[in-house]
């Protein structure tokens, strides 16, 4: 039990620097959106290296598609490891919008092989035209995330 | 009808406790870096601190590696969320007195 009373001005103080704080925690977490602006450069660069030959490929492709992977996962675990200050909810929104991504992707995908858009004889194109459109869900995370 | 006053807790009445309690608040988990930078006090006016705020059982220290270098986390128990969100409480409640106040006086 407190016998000294802060006076109304500091009690205000007080109560705008727990929001402060608050805010400072929500700055801190969410470098995690930088994360998901990875995810989706990572998908967008592989499918244009898909796109300039999808059926066959070649060695040049493919070291490049290995070397886009390790850069994004380099960049991931540096992220990850800026990331000083973290709340439950933004975890949580940073999982479900990683599973939006691939429930999205997935559809796409099926959309695009039902449609014949990605058929035998479809330009490479295609390929990248669809990987745009499954990105969306992860660009609209970004940016709301940005927002909270 | 008590003072708000008495719903104060007296270790979070210390400026520097009540400005980790209030980072601690809004994570699940911080780094004990990340506090020390943030609430701008040394690593052992910190470490001391966070100790008596432990030994209330309002604050928890985690030890952990992320790869070889060592880090210590800290989070608030239930305990400690409950006290601050106690504290926090009693000053809307002192705060918005003088409001009141004011307002009378204003008529």
């Amino acid at each position: 039990m407190t016998e000294t009373s802060p006076t109304p001005q500091d009690a205000r103080a007080l109560l705008d620097e727990a929001e402060g704080r608050a805010a400072t925690v929500r700055r801190s977490e969410s470098q995690l959106r930088w994360t998901l602006l990875l995810v989706a450069a990572m998908y967008l660069v592989t499918t244009v290296l898909l796109s300039f030959n999808p059926r066959q490929g070649n060695r040049l492709i493919g070291t490049a598609l290995i070397a886009t992977f390790l850069v994004a996962l380099a960049g991931a675990i540096y992220l990850g490891w800026r990331v000083k200050a973290w709340s439950r909810a933004a975890v949580l929104w940073f999982v479900a919008s990683v599973a939006a991504f691939m429930v999205w992707n997935a559809a796409v995908i099926w959309v695009s092989l039902a449609t014949g858009w990605w058929g035998p004889n479809a330009p490479g194109i295609h390929f990248g035209g669809s990987a745009v459109v499954a990105v969306i869900p992860l660009l609209v995370a970004t940016w709301l995330f940005g927002r909270r | 009808m008590s003072h708000p006053r008495h719903e104060l807790d007296d270790l979070l009445g210390h400026p520097v406790r009540f400005s980790i309690t209030a980072l601690l608040a809004a994570a699940t988990k911080a780094e004990f870096g990340f506090v020390r930078d943030h609430v701008e006090v040394s690593d052992s006016v910190l470490s001391k601190q966070v100790s008596a705020l432990e030994q209330a059982g309002y604050v928890k220290v985690h030890k952990g590696f992320v790869g070889k270098w060592p880090r210590t986390w800290l989070s608030l128990t239930k305990n400690g969320r409950r006290a601050f969100e106690r504290h926090l409480a009693a000053l809307r409640e002192i705060a918005a007195a003088d409001e009141v106040g004011s307002a009378i006086r204003q008529r």
